[in-house]
């Protein structure tokens, strides 16, 4: 650690927190299912892991714009998500859906292996940097930083703003109050649950720029949503984006002390934090 | 009366049947076929992961506790087994009794843990526990040897067929243990504070002692398990014991067979066997396959039967199996 | 004294439940508890029995502190519950639902069995030894509650609204039951009901309590005559003769 200076300390630094912040947006919207929907989906990062795989191929091979492939993609997640709420999930008892969700999870996973094989797929974008003080800030990140504040911000206001957003929080705040209020209740989660597998989706496009992808890639994004959602505390959505930022920080610094033992003592962090506060640091106020 | 006596009979029978099937496997391997060892590696492993996802139906049946980490205390057990034969020089039972304690000291941090967080969170904590020991034995290369894993010396050698039978003893004792704890205090103390842990609490049961008792017994069910593994298959990699995927199969085989019960898992682990059967059979091609069918047997199990095979035999094991487990719709 | 409460005082944010709470009850004696909607009767029996701590106060029982003590524990010593919404466990039968509190003070099966199998007959509930609780009608579900309480060998039994649902005449069976309770087994009651039948026929001593804070205590008699009962609680126009 001695020998790294003040600039590469910094540009690891800032990466870290660019990569955190699309962290943040998928960890978002799992905390939105997990906390107010109380759907523990453990099929999430499996589904996060497809759309990285869709984009790439999408970029490399499939040849049509990124405009077509975002509404053939959200349209279909939307969908699939739907569907699944609506006749899987909402029926049944959370251990029930966690085996369920992690039989999807298998099915999905190893689908990839099959038709992608497990070698892991990067997009290889040549990354721009520019270069402050000594600092190096690739552009990538920056970008993606920026738009993942910008989609969640615009998910808050959709969720205070409209019709459809503020009867998604009256659900979520009580699920009895809302359907004696006449808001089928059912159908508001099965649209929540629909909206966040969206969310997941556009997370999805814009790992795939960050990072490489392959099958087992799921299961990381899956721990760290988890990790992240129970830091803000369930359910919190902007705590979970102040959470992601902290985790990516987090992710840097620990590899600048040991890049060895980086994830053994991050997993440590986990199970100190979720036995000493599993109500997370952000405990919600704004629950939405 | 005649009641009575309608249950000693289906007690009967279904004793009957048991006594038939353990004689069937006892003399098995008296048969001198080409065959053999195949079928035995194929009945040893199914007996390794009956006897794990008893373990496990200790904490998810009795308890609620969802364990989504038990590959950590068989892995465990696996691992400090060969550790301390290697580094130390130390017997196999010697070995076997340090990675017991080991994993006692690890279910009790758990266990602590499972008094704090309940559900998702508890699942959660237990993936994580798995996670850190796969970084960990990956990682810590100088004593690990990181992926490449750990060899047992050739002392320890000993014949299938011995292995054949201690693991078979294995799966008796701990069927039989389960069913003991199903029918003594623990297991009502455990049943009552999964049903209603605030009720059970007014009643004067004290749910943390217990709970963390299961956890250590389940522990070291696993423990000894991994410490069997290392005696049978002779290396341990991370990735053969640390992974979720062992998780996955330890509760795919409790599952299909019906969670919380006894004899389940004896029927679950025919998905073992299948499993290797398929494996055997597609080689190295269409690797991702065997998981797909995995994926869809547990996710179609849990909707279309979630009391498992053991509910078409409907063999009353006065277990702890569930009813349709369904919510109320609002 | 046997059973006592002093200053017991808890709030939820700006809500008082619990204001300065005292009493004191008898060993043997049946005690009432008695208040309008949300007065916070229930939350006291939950700080009794350890499920909420108070912010202030404490709890002595046979000369005990009880304070922080969690429920398991107060339960050894001789303090036992019923909820107001009648708790089971659906996946146990009657008989072992009983055993679950015979074990409080059983160590070993027999013991633990041949106690639940005394409380049930006591309380009559030996034919339905089998069934799981869910089967069961809303009466003998509530006897259950009471046989697993009663199986803890409790010397204090506190019961939230047991009555609550059940028709005139399952009130005077149950009824009999508590008085069965408290004279062949010595214990003593302290019950919270709605239904007043109850409260004056068989408490010896009632507390009535509105936002948070005792307001009266005496014989149901004097409960009946008292003006600020009369005006906080039963109504302006009430008439208490009714009720004798
Ligand atoms: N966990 C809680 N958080 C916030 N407020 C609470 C909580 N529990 C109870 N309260 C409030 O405390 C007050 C007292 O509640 P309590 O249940 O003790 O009333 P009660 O006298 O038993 O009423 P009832 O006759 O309806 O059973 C109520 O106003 C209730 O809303
Ligand atoms: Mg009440």
């Amino acid at each position: 650690m001695g020998s790294l200076d003040f600039p590469s300390f910094m540009t690891i630094l800032i990466s870290g927190l660019c990569t955190g912040g699309v962290y943040g947006l998928f960890s978002s919207s799992f905390s939105f299912q997990l906390g107010a929907l109380n759907v523990a989906d453990f099929s999430f990062g499996s589904w996060l892991m497809l759309s990285m795989y869709l984009t790439f191929f999408m970029y490399k091979e499939w040849n049509i714009g990124i405009i077509p492939f975002g509404v053939i993609l959200f349209g279909s997640y939307f969908i699939i998500s739907f569907l699944m709420s609506k006749f899987i999930y909402i029926k049944r008892k959370t251990d029930d859906n966690m085996i369920i969700t992690m039989g999807i999870s298998l099915i999905i996973q190893n689908a990839a292996t099959l038709l992608f094989s497990s070698y892991p797929r990067s997009l290889g974008i040549i990354e721009k940097t520019i270069v402050v003080g000594g600092v190096q800030i690739t552009i990538t990140k920056l970008i993606m930083l920026f738009l993942s504040a910008i989609l969640l911000l615009g998910f808050q206001l959709f969720l205070n703003k409209t019709w459809t957003g503020k009867t998604i929080r009256a659900v979520v705040q009580n699920k009895e109050v809302a359907s004696l209020m006449g808001i089928n209740s059912n159908r508001v989660i099965n649209l929540a649950f629909s909206l966040s597998y969206v969310m997941l989706a556009a997370s999805g496009i814009m790992l795939v720029t960050l990072f490489s992808v392959e099958p087992t890639a799921g299961g990381f994004y899956q721990m760290m949503s988890f990790f992240i959602c129970i830091i803000a505390g369930l359910g919190n959505i902007r705590g979970a984006f102040f959470s992601g930022l902290l985790i990516g920080f987090l992710t840097a610094i620990l590899n600048i002390i040991s890049s060895q033992f980086a994830m053994v003592m991050m997993f440590l962090i986990f199970v100190i934090f979720l036995v000493v506060k599993p109500t997370g640091l952000f405990t919600a106020k704004s629950r939405g | 009366m005649i009641i009575m006596d309608d249950k000693k009979k289906n007690l009967l029978k279904s004793s009957l049947g048991v006594i038939a099937l353990l004689v069937v496997l006892l003399l098995l391997p008296l048969i001198q076929t080409s065959m053999m060892p195949f079928i035995m590696n194929l009945l040893i492993m199914s007996f390794i992961y009956i006897c794990l996802a008893e373990s496990w139906n200790i904490l998810a049946g009795f308890c609620g506790l969802l364990s989504m980490g038990h590959c950590a205390f068989f892995g465990l057990g696996a691992y400090i087994t060969v550790m301390v034969i290697i580094y130390f020089d130390m017997t196999l039972l010697l070995a076997i009794l340090i990675s017991v304690l080991f994993n006692s000291i690890l279910a009790y941090i758990i266990g602590a843990i499972s008094i704090r967080v309940k559900d998702i969170f508890f699942a959660m904590v237990t993936l994580a526990v798995a996670q850190l020991l796969f970084s960990l034995s990956m990682q810590w290369v100088d004593v690990t040897r990181g992926p490449r894993g750990l060899i047992m010396p050739p002392l320890y050698n000993l014949d299938r067929r011995y292995l054949y039978y201690i693991a078979l003893a294995m799966v008796v004792i701990y069927v039989a243990i389960v069913l003991l704890i199903r029918r003594s205090r623990l297991g009502t103390m455990l049943l009552s504070l999964r049903d209603n842990e605030i009720l059970a609490k007014s009643l004067g049961v004290n749910t943390s002692k217990w709970k963390i008792v299961a956890t250590i017994i389940s522990a070291v069910m696993a423990s000894l398990v991994g410490s069997f593994y290392i005696l049978y298959i002779r290396s341990v990699q991370p990735g053969s014991v640390f992974t979720f995927d062992v998780t996955m199969k330890i509760m795919i085989v409790a599952f299909i067979g019906g969670r919380g019960t006894a004899k389940g898992p004896i029927l679950g682990a025919i998905i073992i066997i299948i499993d290797e059967l398929i494996r055997g059979w597609l080689g190295g091609t269409y690797a991702g396959l065997p998981g797909i069918i995995y994926g869809l047997i547990l996710a179609l199990f849990v909707v279309f039967m979630p009391n498992g095979l053991i509910s078409i035999f409907n063999l009353k094991d006065k277990s702890t199996s569930r009813s349709a487990p369904k919510k109320e719709v609002i | 004294m046997f059973f006592e409460v002093e200053g017991i005082t808890k709030t939820y944010g700006g809500l008082t439940a619990n204001n300065n709470i005292n009493l004191k009850i008898e060993q043997g004696s049946i005690a009432g508890l008695i208040g309008p909607n949300g007065a916070g009767k229930s939350t006291l029996f939950k700080i009794i029995s350890g499920f909420i701590v108070p912010d202030r106060g404490s709890v002595r029982f046979k000369g005990k502190s009880l304070t922080r003590l969690s429920p398991h524990v107060i339960c050894n010593c001789g303090i036992a519950c019923t909820f107001q919404d009648v708790k089971n466990f659906p996946q146990l039968d009657v008989f072992e639902t009983i055993q679950v509190g015979a074990y409080c003070r059983h160590t070993f099966k027999r013991q633990a069995a041949s106690r639940a199998r005394e409380v049930m007959i006591f309380l009559d509930l030996i034919d339905q030894k089998d069934q799981k609780i869910v089967k069961l009608n809303m009466l003998d579900r509530k006897k259950v509650a009471l046989a697993a309480a009663l199986a803890t060998d409790p010397d204090l039994l506190l019961l939230d609204e047991l009555f609550a649902g059940c028709t005139p005449t399952e009130v005077s069976s149950l009824l009999l039951t508590l008085k069965k309770i408290n004279q062949e087994l010595g214990i003593t009651l302290f019950i919270i009901e709605h239904v007043l039948k109850v409260i004056m026929s068989t408490c010896q001593l009632v507390f009535v309590l509105d936002d948070g804070t005792v307001i009266e205590s005496g014989t149901p008699e004097q409960i009946c005559m008292s003006k600020k009962v009369i005006s906080a609680y039963l109504g302006e126009d009430y008439d208490a003769s009714q009720h004798q």
